[in-house]
């Protein structure tokens, strides 16, 4: 048996490898993955050190912008417009480069930095990239950012409905300030270092996104920090000033650098303000502040010089347990080099970290009179290293894993053995160095805390290197053991993986600081053990009487909207028509969090309906207006212009005959994700149709990879997402005439039904992936056509791949004028207005100024200003989505995608059709039953279904069509205002 | 007795009261709500129109899922668990009784906690261990042992759903019928036994017909109608497993599954009302078999 699989492996391989080696020739060239050339920045800073060069003496050099060379003078603006900049400014966007000359003395490393005042208001980060001679000196040069200051517009909170306090909106602070070139992601402890050559060297800065003016460019030698020995003798005739406690509040009255480091409510007696009634902002950072080179910085006025001490009271509870690090700034600068990193220890109760050395006294920072900026920036450089090492390892486990399963094919037979140790020599080598290498960082890792408990990265970081070094022992098992190395969710590389993702973050919640002479001064961190007691008592019984945002009666006069979103969604909302929806319009909005929409038709039976309802899911606007409980939309004068924002294909679950129920509120996209690394490794184009899918497959699949459709993703049911676009794709369609009748039956549809199937019978994709992302990520799925979920997961929660993955349009079906048909779903929320409402004509300026393009890019923005990047707003809106701090060849790609967005209509027995299209699938991939009479029963129950369903809504009557059931096309979309096709149904 | 105030006569309502408004309200008026229910038409959403028998002439002569697959599904279903759980409850029971009492308590404790996590819960570590990619456990352990060459898909092939459902289900049935087997089979007089042995009783097994079963027939009975009204409202698992309503080719779909269709997808609240009146209704026929077969006679 054995013997005869082996035989028919060698026969497989034998058909496959020389047909491999020409696609890999051919193909190489036609789309290479994004190739990096350089080097990454820590790699160059150890060869420099290695090659003996050095920092530069001291040396400062300024260029002015009047000596910028750039190709359009235009944009050099005259002072008048500089913004209270004496001088003439750069106007630097829109990829525009400029460039500037400096002469050194010395050949060297030095530090750039300059001027500049942010112009570009929205979420847009401003960035560009630096060239020094016409060259990138390293990866990271690719990217600087050039952050903005942010800080509340209000000084104080103002409180919601329910008295509890509002996080404040975020204003740009507008003013010019410097800025030295780091990298991109703050790894590093100091500035960039570029290397200048003696005599004149041409620096050229890149605008890659935003908006700034650009004064002086600055050449300087590096910083030397002053210790704090040094610092002390610096200020030798200072005394301890004592009795002059000052404390501040740490959410209140601050700069930041990045407008989502906000406000929290803690719900805990120890934090100050604190009331067991209400929700009051009282603490700063936590999970908002984790990244690296956040920077807060608090006002200080201090009444007396002299020498300070300074106490943070922090909750520092990462969830790894590990060490978190922030660099303390005192106007700006680190007043000596112990101050960076300052180590903040894990502890799960609150406590007041006075700054102190390593033998525990405490650290005496000289203040003068008048006021001070005092600044904690998160600093993860200490971790730098570690990520380093393991991202290398990472990348380099990649490459030998690929290697062995291109030696080893996609064989899963753990009985057989390999000799892998002649194929690749040196893998147990490789293996125990990875090992070594990792268990250097852990002992260094060991160093940073205090704590002679493990942290969960530490802990990652030992198994990993328990893994390398058992394997390293038999690597002849290694091919049969490769989950232990790379793939799965206990792999080496995936411990180290999710440490990567950890590791980096400096979550840190700071509620006050004290600025002191005396220890004794500064009050307990934590309150007494009666008063929490009480407190929680307290809490307790009031937590039956809160009504945050719980649906309840509204008054007369005042439309209720019910939405389908969490706490911090509607709190925006509500917030934002309170600004400007009511005071245009004097309409009254009371906006509640609906816990599950299906209480809706609960309501709706009971006559306690909304008027509005938002986020609902896109089908249940249907159900609820065929048993009329719907306003028809369509009836208002301007919907039909109003509707021309949105994509056609969105409103045809919401319509019956010409009818609009519910307006599209967000958007999915179903487009193809892929992994350029392995994409690029393998030799293999990206496909664009079905065709070239199954051009690549066989190659994929002989490495154990394979390609991801939504049908894997779905359990046992697979819904319309993922068996309708195959239907459409091949130009069928799920209904017949009149909508009585499926036409599932046709030609066409069989075509695109059974290619479906064909895509799990003959080619083998897999049947069943409960994870995308992971695999993803293990590479063990490098492509496949995801939705919007995936993506906000990839952006936010997958640094190790982060810019080694793209994404192109969905897969379709080439037409003989050359066209690729790639309808696909995009099922997102919809808004409705429900019968019972107080004024159809309120609701409707409701749902259009909430829609507006206006409103949704404000949303859109206020919500990543406020809570981060991950908070992504996929509008349906166009012109808004256009709008979004997406990247652009992503957002180009989305909106190619949903050109041909088609979702799938609706008819009173559609959850037959999707039903059926799913057993159709079963049939057909499990009981090997011949699609055409696999679809010829489903046709008969469909039929059946749709008839007594038209017969429940009065379609039909005893057998007998009374009215047809026309089927909303895309066409009849597009003929809205105006257009001149007229109502065509197929 | 009769004498006495008719003050008396009042009080015994009060200690009747909590019963009476508890059963009241979660029993009687849901039920009656629903066989009321069952010969409307209501969408959920308008008010109901009464149609008389049409729901239940529908059920009977023109579903076809319902004669086809549910029906059936239900029965082989409540035919395998209710009375294989029931038999295991019993045998495990007995075993149980002849270890040490340490021992049992711990094993007792073992067997009884699959019953005791919620439906849901278990479902998710089951749908893990049957999981169709090779990541599974079951599909990995037989992969590595070499008895698979491509995985299994479990739970989504109407050809083992069925098998795996019945197997959880046996897996949790182990609840409340369990353990008042196990109290009966250990409150019964061990002087019983010695009696049989004197009168001819020669092995365990006579023991067990004669003796333990006639001596324990109260719960024997309690825990053959828990059995049967267990098996029967079980659905949950089906569609947990498989990941939503209706399981694939319906080949999971029990009745409460098939109401629930009905009721939260079609939004026919009427005829879902009378799929539940059946199911009542057959459930209270098997109990009442279950009444004949251990019931005390007088």
């Amino acid at each position: 048996m054995k013997f005869k699989r082996f035989l028919w492996l060698g026969l497989i391989l034998c058909f496959i490898f020389p047909q491999h080696f020409v696609t890999a020739e051919t193909n190489s060239n036609d789309k290479p993955a994004e190739q990096v050339v350089e080097e990454n920045y820590h790699t160059v800073l150890e060869n420099w050190k290695k090659e003996g060069k050095k920092d530069a003496s001291t040396f400062e050099a300024s260029v002015s912008p009047s000596n910028f060379q750039t190709a359009d003078e235009k944009n050099l603006l005259p002072v008048e417009r500089s913004k209270g900049y004496n001088d003439r400014v750069f106007y630097w966007h829109n990829q525009a480069s400029v460039s500037y000359e400096v002469d050194v003395k010395e050949a060297g490393l030095y530090e750039l930095s300059f001027d500049y005042y942010p112009l570009s208001n929205e979420v847009v980060p401003i960035e560009g990239a630096i060239q020094v001679n016409g060259k990138y000196s390293f990866y990271e040069s690719r990217r600087i950012v050039f952050s903005a200051n942010w800080k509340n517009a209000k000084q104080t909170f103002e409180n919601d409905r329910f008295g509890n306090d509002m996080i404040p909106k975020q204003k740009r602070i507008e003013e010019w300030s410097r800025i030295n070139a780091e990298d991109a992601s703050q790894l590093q402890a100091e500035p960039l270092k570029f290397e200048l050559q003696k005599g004149k060297n041409k620096i050229t800065l890149t605008n890659l996104s935003g908006e700034m003016l650009l004064g002086n460019a600055y050449v300087t030698s590096p910083d030397k920090l002053l210790s704090y020995k040094d610092y002390l003798k610096k200020h030798k005739d200072q005394k301890l000033v004592k009795e002059a406690l000052i404390t501040r509040e740490a959410e209140k009255n601050y700069e930041k650098n990045s407008s989502y480091i906000r406000p929290f409510a803690a719900n805990d007696t120890s934090a100050v303000p604190s009331s067991p009634k209400k929700l009051l902002l009282n603490t700063l950072g936590g999970e908002s502040w984790t990244k690296s080179g956040q920077t807060v910085n608090w006002k200080v006025n201090v009444k007396k010089d002299g020498f300070y001490k300074l106490t943070f009271k922090v909750l520092q509870n990462k969830e790894t347990t590990g060490a978190v690090f922030r660099k303390l700034l005192i106007d700006g600068e680190i007043p000596f080099a112990e101050a960076a990193p300052i180590t903040f220890d894990f502890n799960k109760n609150w406590s007041n970290v006075t700054l102190e050395d390593k033998k525990g006294k405490a650290f005496l920072f000289y203040l003068s009179k008048g006021e001070h900026e005092i600044g904690l920036e998160a600093d993860a450089s200490p971790v730098e290293s570690v990520l380093h090492t393991t991202n290398n390892i990472m990348r380099e486990m990649e490459e030998l894993t690929l290697e062995i399963r291109k030696l080893t094919g996609n064989q899963t037979d753990t009985a057989r053995g390999w000799k892998i140790s002649e194929y690749i020599p040196g893998i147990d080598k490789k293996l125990s160095g990875w090992a070594d290498e990792l268990e250097h960082e852990l002992k260094y890792l060991r160093t940073l805390d205090k704590s002679d408990e493990d942290s969960k990265d530490m802990i990652s970081l030992k198994m990993a290197v328990q893994k390398l070094r058992s394997l390293s022992k038999e690597p002849d098992e290694i091919p049969s053991r490769l989950t232990e190395l790379s793939e799965g969710s206990s792999s080496a590389a995936q411990l180290l993986g999710n440490m990567l993702v950890m590791l980096p973050k400096q979550p840190l919640t700071v509620d006050r600081f004290y600025v002191h002479g005396d220890q004794k001064e500064v009050p307990d961190a934590e309150a007494g053990f009666w008063e929490k007691l009480f407190d929680s008592i307290q809490r307790f019984f009031l937590s039956f009487f809160s009504e945050n945002y719980s649906a309840s009666e509204a008054e007369e006069d005042t439309l209720e909207v019910w939405v389908n979103r969490p706490r911090q969604y509607v709190e925006l909302l509500q917030n934002l028509s309170d600004q400007t929806f009511t005071p245009e319009t004097g309409i009254k909005v009371k906006f509640s969090i609906m816990p599950e929409e299906q209480k809706l038709i609960l309501a709706n039976a009971s006559n306690k309906q909304p008027d509005i309802a938002l986020g609902i899911s896109s089908w249940l606007p249907y159900e609820l207006s065929i048993r009329g409980a719907a306003v028809d939309l369509h009836q208002f004068d301007d919907f039909e212009a109003f509707s021309k924002q949105f994509s056609p294909g969105a409103f045809l679950p919401l319509m019956i005959g010409d009818s609009v129920y519910a307006m599209p509120e967000t958007q999915d996209f179903f487009v193809q994700f892929y992994r350029k690394d392995i994409m690029q490794a393998l030799g293999l184009p990206v496909p664009d149709t079905w065709d070239d899918v199954k051009g690549i497959l066989p190659e994929l699949q002989r490495y154990g990879m394979n390609y991801y459709t939504h049908i894997a993703g779905a359990t046992g049911f697979k819904p319309f997402q993922a068996t309708a676009p195959f239907v459409y794709q091949f130009d069928g369609n799920l209904y017949g005439k009149n909508g009585m009748k499926t036409a599932i039956g046709s030609e066409e549809s069989l075509k695109g039904i059974q290619f479906m199937a064909e895509l799990n019978t003959i080619y083998s994709l897999p049947l069943q992936v409960p994870n995308f992302y992971n695999h993803f990520r293990y590479s063990t799925l490098p492509i496949g056509t995801a939705n919007f979920t995936t993506y906000t997961q990839l952006t936010a929660a997958a640094p190790e791949i982060a810019g080694w993955w793209d994404i192109s349009p969905h897969p379709g079906v080439k037409k003989e004028d050359g066209t690729v048909e790639r309808w696909a779903t995009g099922s997102g929320q919809s808004a409705m207005i429900f019968k019972g409402t107080k004024s159809k004509e309120d609701s409707w300026e409701l749902l259009k100024w909430w829609l507006s393009t206006d409103t949704q890019t404000e949303f859109a923005t206020n919500l990543q200003m406020l809570y981060g990047p991950e908070y992504m707003w996929n509008t349906s809106n166009l012109e808004a989505f256009k709008n979004l701090p997406w990247p652009e060849e992503h957002k180009k790609t989305i909106l190619k995608q949903w050109e041909y967005l088609y979702e799938v209509p609706k008819n009173p027995g559609s959850y037959m059709i999707e039903r059926e299209l799913s057993n159709i699938w079963n049939r057909i991939v499990f009981d090997g039953v011949n699609p055409r009479s696999a679809v010829d029963d489903s046709v008969v129950a469909i039929d059946r279904e749709i008839k007594r369903k038209m017969e429940e809504f009065g379609y039909v009557k005893d057998g007998k069509m009374v009215k047809p059931y026309p089927i909303p096309t895309i066409e009849q979309v597009k003929s809205w205002a105006g257009d001149e096709n007229e109502n065509k149904n197929n | 007795m009769k004498t006495k105030t008719t003050k008396r006569d009042h009080s015994h309502w009060m200690f009747l009261a909590p019963y009476i408004i508890l059963f009241t309200t979660f029993i009687i008026i849901p039920v009656g709500a629903a066989i009321l229910l069952s010969f409307t038409y209501f969408n959920a959403i308008e008010t109901p129109t009464f149609i008389g028998l049409s729901n239940y002439v529908g059920l009977i002569t023109q579903d076809e899922v319902f004669m086809q697959k549910v029906l059936p599904n239900t029965l082989t279903f409540a035919l395998i668990v209710g009375p294989g759980g029931y038999i295991l409850s019993f045998i495990l029971a007995w075993a149980l009784a002849q270890v040490p009492k340490r021992m049992r308590t711990i094993l007792a404790l073992v067997i009884y906690s699959p019953s005791m996590t919620a439906g849901v819960a278990m479902a998710v570590v089951w749908t893990i261990i049957f999981s169709g990619d090779e990541t599974g456990y079951l599909n990995s352990l037989l992969l590595t042992i070499g008895v698979l060459l491509e995985p299994i898909q479990w739970l989504q092939s109407p050809e083992y759903l069925m098998k795996i459902m019945i197997f959880v289900t046996l897996w949790g049935s182990m609840g409340v019928g369990f353990l008042a087997m196990l109290s009966g089979v250990l409150n019964i007089n061990t002087e019983i036994y010695e009696a049989g042995y004197i009168d001819g009783i020669n092995n365990r097994f006579q023991e067990i017909i004669y003796i333990t079963i006639p001596s324990m027939k109260p719960q024997m009975l309690f825990g053959a109608v828990m059995a049967v009204v267990g098996t029967f409202q079980a659905g949950a698992i089906g569609v947990a497993l498989s990941g939503a309503n209706p399981t694939p080719q319906y080949a999971g779909q029990l009745m409460v599954n098939h109401l629930e269709d009905y009721g939260f997808i079609r939004y026919e609240m009427g005829y879902a009302a009378a799929i539940s009146v059946v199911l009542l209704i057959v459930v209270y026929a098997f109990s009442k078999v279950a009444w004949r077969l251990f019931g005390e006679k007088d």
